[in-house]
C-alpha cells in the first residue's frame, strides 16, 4: 500500500487533518456550535467550485473562500438579532449550492469530482496540496495552542471575557478562521460535507474519559490521528469514499468507547461512581448523612454508602 | 453622599449615567460613587436595575448618557481591567468541555498576561493562592462539574482574584446557596476586605453580608431611590425601608416556583435588611 505515492500524500494529508481538526474542534465544542464547522464546509465548497471553474488551484481558493465565509459568519453572529439565524442559514445554502453550480459549469466537473470534493477521496491528494495543508497546519496548531488560555477563556465564559478586556470578537473571528482553514485541509481526504465530524466525533470519544480541558484536548488529538489514518488505510483495502469510512470508524470508536466506560461502571467489584455523576462533594455540608468508617467517613447516597476514592466514589 | 469617613480614592463612579439596550434606557441618571475600601450593596427587586447598572460600569451594557468612570479614568479609556475582578450571577461553570477548578480560575489570571506569553511562576502561584482563599485547595484538580453549586460560586470567585484585582463585582453570590454556604463566604469577602479589596455587590438580601457592609444603595425602577451607611440602613432610623419596601412588597415574599434560588421564605421571613427593628419602624411610618 506504502508503495503507491498517492498513498503516502493521502496518509500525510491524514495525519495532518487529524491533528488539526480536534484541537480546533474543542473549542466549537465548548462553545456549543459543533454545527459552524458544518456551515463552514459549505461555504468553503463555493470557493472549491470557483478554483475548478477558472482551473487555479481549488485548494487556495476554497480558502480564501471558506475564511471570508468565516469572517461574515461570526460578524453577523456577533450581532446577535434573530435575523442573525435566517442570514447564516442563507449563508450555508449559498455555499452548498454556488458549489455545485459552478462545478457542474466547469468541463472537470463530473459527478465523481464533485463526489471526491463533498466526502473525500483519497487519489485526489496532489503534491502541492500537501504544501498548503501543511504550513495551514502549523499555523492553525500554533496559534490553537499559543493562545488556548484566551481562546479557552471566551468559549468557557464569553462574558466574563469581555468584563476582563478581552477581544471577544477578535477572537471569534479569529476562532473562525482557524476553522475555516481546517475545513480547508480537510477537504481531499475527509471532505467538506464531513469534515465537522472530524472536529467533533474525537472530542466526543475523548469526554467520555477526561477530566481536564488539557488532557481532553490531547486524547482527542490522538484519537484524531488514529481515526483518520486508520480510516484512510481501511479506504484504500475497502475501496470506499475516505471521509466516509473515516467518520464512521470515529463514530464506532464513540460507541465502543462509551460502552466500554459504562460497563467498567457496572462491572468494576463494588460498584463504582463516576464522580461526574455527583452534583457535588461530599462533605460535612451536603446532607448526606456522614458514617465514620475504619480512617474515613462513607456518605450514606441513594441507600448506599460513598467513599470518596481518587476522582469517584467506592461504595462501601 | 452619606456622611461617613471615605475610606480613599475613587474606584467605580457614575455621574448621571443612563445605561440600556438599543433605545430602551434600563437604568437612568444614576450617580453614584463607590471609594477605596468600601463595602457597598446595591439592592432592590427584581428588575429594578440594579444588575444593568454593574454591567454598564464593567463595559457589558452600552452606556447610553452620562459617563462611568473606573479609578477616576473614563471606562472607554480605562485598559488596566485587571484591577476590577467580576463575579457574574451564575449557578454553574461548567462548560461542554470537562474542566479543572485549576483551568478556570487561571482563565482569570489572562487581564494580566500577554497574548503569546506562557504562565510564569508567579501566575501558577496567585491562581493557586486564589483557589486556596476560596478553600477549594484540595480540589484543583477536580473537574468543576463535580463540585456543588456553592462550590461552583467559589471558583467564580477565585477566578475573578487570580486577576489580583482591587475592586471585586459580585452580582448576586448569595442566591441559591443556602445559609451555611452563604456564611463561609461572607467570612473570605471578610479577609479579603480587611486586606483592602474593594466591593460592590448586587443583591437582593443583605443579610448575609450584614457583619461586613458598609453602605447600602438601595435601586428601584431605574433609579438610585436611597443611599445609606450600612449602620443606618440596618436600624430603625433607616428610609431605605420605606424606599425598598414601598417599591417590593408587593411581590416580596411570594414563594417561588419551586423555593429554590433566592429562597423566598427567608428573604420574607427577615426581610431585606435583616433587621426586625426595620419591619418595626416601617410600621411605623
Amino acid at each position: 500500500m506504502l508503495s503507491y505515492d498517492f498513498m503516502q500524500r493521502a496518509l500525510l494529508a491524514a495525519l495532518l487533518v487529524g491533528m488539526t481538526a480536534p484541537v480546533v474542534g474543542v473549542y466549537l465544542v465548548q462553545r456549543r456550535l459543533a454545527l459552524i464547522g458544518d456551515g463552514l464546509g459549505h461555504v468553503a465548497l463555493t470557493g472549491v467550485g470557483l478554483g475548478v471553474l477558472t482551473g487555479s488551484s481549488p485548494v487556495l481558493v476554497a480558502l480564501g473562500a471558506s475564511v471570508l465565509g468565516a469572517v461574515a459568519i461570526e460578524l453577523v453572529r456577533a450581532r446577535g438579532r434573530a435575523s442573525a439565524d435566517i442570514a447564516l442559514a442563507v449563508m450555508f445554502y449559498g455555499g452548498i449550492a454556488g458549489g455545485v453550480v459552478l462545478i457542474g459549469l466547469s468541463p472537470e466537473g463530473t459527478p465523481a469530482n464533485l463526489n471526491a470534493y463533498l466526502f473525500g477521496a483519497i487519489t485526489t491528494t496532489t503534491g502541492t496540496d500537501l504544501w498548503v495543508f501543511g504550513v495551514l497546519s502549523v499555523v492553525v496548531l500554533a496559534v490553537a495552542v499559543g493562545l488556548a488560555p484566551r481562546l479557552f477563556a471566551v468559549s468557557n465564559d464569553e462574558e466574563y471575557a469581555r468584563a476582563s478586556g478581552m477581544n471577544v470578537l477578535g477572537l471569534n473571528v479569529l476562532l473562525a478562521v482557524l476553522t475555516a482553514s481546517t475545513v480547508v485541509i480537510s477537504m481531499r481526504i475527509v471532505g467538506l460535507l464531513l469534515i465537522s465530524a472530524l472536529m467533533i466525533l474525537p472530542n466526543a470519544i475523548a469526554q467520555v474519559t477526561a477530566t481536564s480541558f488539557r488532557s481532553s484536548v490531547v486524547v482527542a488529538i490522538g484519537v484524531g490521528v488514529v481515526v483518520s489514518t486508520g480510516g484512510t488505510t481501511l479506504s484504500y483495502y475497502a475501496d470506499t469514499p475516505s471521509g466516509g469510512t473515516i467518520v464512521l470508524l470515529a463514530i464506532a470508536v464513540f460507541v465502543v468507547a462509551t460502552v466500554a466506560a459504562w460497563l467498567r461502571g457496572v462491572v468494576h467489584g463494588r460498584r463504582h461512581h463516576d464522580e461526574r455523576e455527583h452534583r457535588h462533594e461530599h462533605g460535612p455540608e451536603c446532607g448526606h448523612e456522614a458514617v465514620p468508617h475504619r480512617d474515613h467517613v462513607d456518605y450514606v447516597h441513594d441507600g448506599h454508602r460513598h467513599a470518596a476514592h481518587g476522582a469517584h466514589y467506592d461504595d462501601h | 453622599m452619606t456622611g461617613r469617613d471615605l475610606v480613599g480614592g475613587p474606584v467605580v463612579e457614575l455621574r448621571h449615567a443612563s445605561v440600556g439596550y438599543g433605545d430602551r434606557p434600563v437604568v437612568q441618571d444614576v450617580s453614584l460613587l463607590v471609594r477605596r475600601g468600601e463595602v457597598v450593596a446595591l439592592v432592590g427587586p427584581n428588575g429594578s436595575g440594579k444588575t444593568t447598572i454593574v454591567r454598564g460600569v464593567l463595559g457589558l451594557a452600552p452606556v447610553t448618557a452620562g459617563e462611568v468612570l473606573l479609578f477616576d479614568v473614563p471606562a472607554v479609556r480605562f485598559k488596566e481591567r485587571w484591577r476590577i475582578g467580576y463575579v457574574p450571577q451564575r449557578h454553574t461553570v461548567a462548560g461542554a468541555v470537562p474542566s479543572t477548578v485549576e483551568e478556570v480560575v487561571a482563565s482569570g489570571r489572562l487581564a494580566r498576561r500577554r497574548w503569546w506569553a506562557p504562565s510564569t511562576a508567579q501566575d501558577r502561584r496567585v491562581v493557586a493562592q486564589a483557589i486556596d482563599v476560596v478553600g477549594l485547595g484540595d480540589r484543583h484538580r477536580a473537574p468543576v462539574s463535580t463540585l456543588s453549586g456553592g462550590q461552583q460560586r467559589r471558583v467564580l470567585i477565585a477566578r475573578a482574584l487570580a486577576s489580583e484585582p482591587e475592586v471585586l463585582v459580585m452580582d448576586e453570590p448569595t442566591a441559591g446557596v443556602d445559609a451555611q454556604n452563604s456564611e463561609a463566604l461572607t467570612r473570605t469577602l471578610a479577609r479579603l476586605v480587611d486586606d483592602g479589596l474593594t466591593l460592590v455587590v448586587v443583591t437582593h438580601d443583605v443579610a448575609p453580608l450584614a457583619p461586613i457592609l458598609t453602605r447600602v444603595v438601595a435601586v428601584a425602577d431605574g433609579r438610585v431611590v436611597g443611599d445609606e451607611p450600612a449602620d443606618v440602613a440596618m436600624s430603625a432610623r433607616s428610609a431605605l425601608g420605606v424606599h425598598v419596601y414601598g417599591h417590593v412588597d408587593p411581590h416580596h415574599g411570594e414563594p417561588g416556583p419551586d423555593g429554590g434560588p433566592g429562597d423566598p421564605a427567608r428573604s420574607a421571613g427577615s426581610g431585606w435588611l435583616g433587621d426586625p427593628g426595620l419591619r418595626g419602624s416601617r410600621s411605623a411610618t
